[in-house]
């Protein structure tokens, strides 16, 4: 078998692709939306930017526990990297990346989960340093995970890596310019760090995943 | 920048994965310089030609030759 011939022209990765992906995200936002309403917590309710960020953080923690559930299995792995049902299984380096990746992704969405909840559920007083210690905590292992996927990648990822932190610095340095200028003309509100924070994440996603699309494979 | 790996691997019965492991980078690396989305490193351009026995200006060109 080659990758030449491991094409696959009917379609099948793309067909079990979506069915896995829509049922998979079906039951995560069932049991998220669900585990909101137990603790009372009303989406109608919230900022646009706090639903924007809800949204953020489960699609980060979903992709997350989706990649690590890929990566227990090489076979399935393998099928993932070529999207193809006929490509070979992953290697450990492959695997490897990919839990990590996973352990990543899954940290981002429970970091920015976690303040979200805490200030909607009403977390104050004694138990507020304390939730901020635990975000520090894995706000640090996260990025030790992000240097071990360095270390580890090959030249193709780091560049897609360095090539996603310019565009994202290009773009956010001139948001911040503009949003800055306006504020100071008096055209533009103030708005919070944790509002920059969203905005700032969303548009590093969208610049990270349109540089992933221009080398993913065909 | 053109290459000639896809016809070489193709040569050699290797699948992606096999050139991916010979050259230590990840099939995706692979793929992306044989689709040329990807121009490689110098380091990787140099393992590639020494891995097909070729002098490394027969398996890359650049765009603009010709011009």
């Amino acid at each position: 078998m080659t990758a030449i011939a491991s094409k696959d022209p009917n379609g099948q990765y793309r067909a079990v692709q979506m069915v896995v992906g829509v049922t998979a995200g079906a039951v995560i936002s069932y049991v998220f939306v669900t585990a909101l309403r137990h603790f009372g917590i009303n989406l109608k309710a919230m900022a646009w930017i706090d639903v924007m960020a809800l949204l953020q953080g489960m699609v980060f923690a979903a992709l997350g526990l989706i990649a690590l559930a890929i990566t227990m299995s090489p076979r399935l792995a393998g099928v993932q990297i070529e999207q193809a049902t006929d490509a070979p299984p992953a290697s450990r380096l492959e695997l490897t990346l990919g839990r990590l990746q996973g352990v990543v992704l899954l940290l981002a969405g429970l970091l920015m989960l976690t303040p979200l909840l805490a200030s909607e559920l009403g977390m104050s007083g004694e138990q507020t340093p304390l939730l901020f210690a635990v975000i520090v905590v894995g706000y640090l292992l996260q990025t030790g995970v992000n240097l071990a996927i360095w270390q580890r990648a090959d030249e193709l990822m780091r560049a897609m890596i360095a090539r996603t932190s310019a565009v994202s610095f290009w773009v956010l340095q001139g948001a911040l310019f503009l949003a800055a200028s306006a504020q100071k003309l008096g055209l533009l509100r103030e708005f919070s760090l944790w509002t920059a924070m969203v905005i700032t994440l969303g548009i590093y996603s969208v610049a990270s995943l349109a540089i992933a699309k221009r080398v993913r494979y065909r | 920048m053109r290459n000639r790996l896809h016809m070489l691997r193709a040569e050699n019965r290797w699948t992606q994965a096999d050139l991916a492991e010979r050259l230590g980078v990840s099939r995706q690396t692979v793929n992306a310089i044989e689709t040329e989305k990807y121009d490689p490193s110098l380091e990787l351009a140099f393992r590639i030609a020494a891995l097909f026995g070729q002098p490394i200006e027969e398996l890359f060109t650049p765009d603009h030759r010709g011009e």
